[in-house]
């Protein structure tokens, strides 16, 4: 297996366009750390550090503003680079011919499958170490522009909850890379597994924001009781739901646009299941097809 | 010899058994009983969307078979895959590798993917296959014929004792093409099984030694392509009319002309084309000496054009090496003859003689149907090949037109003669 993931590694790492996304980490902290220093030259004051900043809440400080920037407020361009990788990593071996060539060697097709799981577990957790450079080193980047003092209880604060954010929004950045590559096995085609990703997306964001609306009461006070078990139902089994509860472990219980979900331990069984679901979709269709299809 | 090896040995590489896939109504290929023994180069001929790669990818497992099964060194593909696969290496249709890799990191993948991590061993592979100066250079930059061989290489990696080839050289110019040709004998050479595909007759003739011929789904003939050709050949000699009689006598002494016959001016011996000089010898020991001694030997193409009732060859087709020469006493052109159709091109080839040829004063007539094919005349199926079971013997002859009945014998005789007036 682990022969399998060097394979599926050498063929993507001569991608530019996977070189890019595994790097976009590091080009956006150096983008933001680039302009930091570009308004510093200029003589911008930039006063007091921050206190905590965001929706997410990822604490204040010099990190929490760091990890503002490089972990929460951009983790859309690394979960649609995994997407797109997560399609490529499916399509692209029909695209140049060698699903053939590999279903005719040794692996088999679970293990093929499986070593490009393995890829994109290890390409997000590569992102997610390259952000974790580009977000302490920003830190401490920040540290020298702002009037710092000393804020070491809240740099610890927001180191905690950055780390803990960011394992969370890359896992589940996975768990859509993980659906795409279903996807792209499914339809053979990387464009309709992103076509097939958005949809499922807002499908799941409509049952999200409905599901908050009438739990909060914004359908109206009689909103019917028996529709509350299954709002409960679908939070539980729906990703997007189990993206908000996760957003929720390190927000602030005042913000409004979190619903109250369910604990991290059900969101982390919840992300799990979907994960082994997507994949063993994947195994399973791959397992199936007649390449002639 | 170790019993076990020496059975291992006779034991078919491949077999398959009433292999068939259908989709929906239409079978692409209907009960193909296919054999091939260790260290064949084995052909499976056939025109574009006969069933070959059909075949190919039950064979491998990529498609499962309607019925029937197909089995690899004596195991089922259906249920043995992996035990199959670790012997086996194959080429299913275009030569595809990554385009973006170069040679050298495309080894590697297919070396990882087959868990080999050894790099003197991917070294070796590309430079067994002429590969090794440009490694370094894209795939997507290689030719057809070096994509082909970086796949091949890549094939060997394993070391597989059964190696399978979809249409090598399709696309390949002449110097790729012998290339492969080249490749395909240095795998045989090694002790390799190697089962190719194509409808590249000349090609299949110079690298395989048994092949089996295919058209829209069916195997229609198959064995050595020695004896299959063999089977097709034969001797004409010319000698005076009043010699007839004794000179088949003389023939018929040696062992392998006991079928000789006469045929008007001519005797003709069956399978004896590479037997000029000791009939020459034999005749002449007699006191005979013949006017003309004509070798004929069946092309594969002209074989395969013969059992698959392809149209006769187009006007202009070069006629064959050994060729008949024209007869003083050859008719008028017959009828229907296709236009542009090379003139004096051997009508002796085909028609039937109207009796029985050794009785005196029966001199043949012929009949000449509408479309025959050049240089190929009828005959009844000999040894080697062997027809697919519940299809018809190999039918002989040219393509009759639709609606043609066939043309009944009107003598025993149906072998190929000399044409004769």
């Amino acid at each position: 297996m682990l022969n399998l993931v060097r394979a599926e590694i050498l063929k993507y790492i001569r991608l530019k366009l996977v070189l890019f996304i595994a790097f976009a980490p590091a080009i956006i902290s150096l983008l933001v750390a680039g302009a930091y220093l570009f308004m510093k030259v200029a003589g911008v004051d930039f006063g007091n550090v921050p206190g905590e900043v965001g929706l997410a809440a990822t604490g204040g400080g010099t990190f929490g503003l760091a990890s503002g920037f490089v972990i929460v407020a951009v983790n859309g361009v690394y979960l649609i680079g995994l997407v797109i990788t997560g399609g490529m990593v499916g399509s692209n071996e029909y695209g140049w011919h060698t699903i053939k060539m590999l279903a005719t060697r040794e692996p088999s097709r679970p293990r093929i499958m499986l070593s490009k799981t393995l890829f994109l577990l290890t390409l997000t957790a590569f992102m997610a170490g390259v952000a974790t450079v580009g977000w302490l080193i920003l830190g401490l980047l920040f540290k020298a522009l702002y009037n710092a003092g000393d804020t070491g209880s809240l740099d610890a604060e927001a180191i905690g909850k950055g780390f803990l954010y960011l394992l969370f929004t890359f896992a589940v950045n996975f768990l859509w890379s993980v659906l795409a590559m279903f996807l792209a096995v499914r339809f053979k085609s990387v464009v309709v597994a992103i076509i097939f990703y958005f949809i499922i997306n807002t499908l799941d964001g409509i049952v999200s924001t409905l599901g908050e609306a009438a739990l909060s009461g914004q359908l109206g006070t009689r909103f019917p009781n028996w529709l509350e078990p299954l709002i409960n139902i679908t939070k539980f089994i729906s990703p997007f739901l189990v993206n908000f509860s996760l957003n929720q472990l390190t927000s602030g219980p005042n913000n409004p646009n979190f619903i109250q979900s369910i604990s991290a331990v059900q969101s982390i069984i919840v992300l799990l299941v979907w994960m082994g679901l997507f994949i063993w979709a994947a195994v399973a269709v791959f397992r199936r097809r007649d390449i002639t299809e | 010899m170790n019993p076990d090896l020496a059975a291992a040995s006779t034991a078919p590489v491949v077999a398959t058994q009433a292999l068939s896939k259908r989709y929906r109504n239409n079978y692409v290929v209907n009960q193909a009983n296919l054999t091939v023994m260790p260290g064949d180069v084995f052909g499976l001929l056939g025109p574009n969307g006969a069933g070959k790669t059909t075949i190919i990818r039950m064979m491998l497992g990529l498609v499962r078979p309607s019925s029937g099964r197909a089995l690899l060194f004596g195991l089922d593909i259906g249920t043995d895959r992996k035990k199959i696969l670790n012997k086996t290496s194959a080429i299913v249709e275009a030569p595809s590798l990554y385009p973006h890799l170069s040679g050298w990191d495309n080894m590697k993948v297919m070396g990882y993917t087959a868990g080999i991590t050894d790099e003197a061993k991917m070294r070796q592979a590309l430079s067994q296959m002429g590969m090794l100066e440009r490694a370094r250079d894209k795939f997507q930059t290689y030719s057809l014929g070096m994509k082909q061989r970086l796949c091949i290489a890549a094939a060997l990696l394993t070391d597989p004792q059964l190696i399978i080839l979809d249409e090598p050289t399709n696309g390949l110019d002449p110097a790729g093409i012998q290339n492969i040709r080249e490749l395909i004998k240095t795998l045989s050479s090694q002790g390799r099984t190697v089962f190719l595909s194509s409808h590249l007759l000349n090609e299949v003739q110079q690298v395989c030694n048994r092949v089996a011929i295919i058209e829209r789904g069916n195997i229609i003939a198959q064995g050595l392509v020695e004896e299959m050709l063999a089977s097709q050949n034969n001797i004409q000699l010319r000698v005076p009319q009043r010699d007839l009689g004794r000179a088949v006598q003389a023939l018929q002494t040696l062992e392998f002309a006991r079928n000789a016959r006469p045929a008007g001016e001519y005797i003709v011996v069956d399978g004896a084309a590479n037997q000029g000089s000791e009939l020459n010898r034999a005749l002449a020991q007699a006191g005979i000496y013949p006017s003309e001694i004509i070798p004929r030997h069946l092309s594969l193409e002209e074989f395969f054009l013969s059992v698959t009732n392809q149209p006769p060859a187009p006007a202009g087709y070069p006629p064959q090496p050994y060729g008949a020469p024209l007869y003083p006493n050859q008719p008028p052109p017959f009828p229907g003859q296709p236009v542009g159709m090379v003139p004096g091109y051997p009508p002796q080839s085909f028609g039937q003689p109207n009796g029985p040829l050794d009785q005196p004063g029966n001199a043949p007539q012929f009949n000449y149907p509408a479309a025959p094919p050049p240089g190929y005349f009828p005959q009844a199926q000999a040894g080697g090949y062997s027809p697919q079971p519940g299809l018809p013997e190999l039918r002989g002859g040219y393509p009759r037109q639709q609606n043609q009945a066939a043309p009944e014998p009107k003598s025993q005789d149906n072998q190929k003669g000399p044409d004769h007036a």
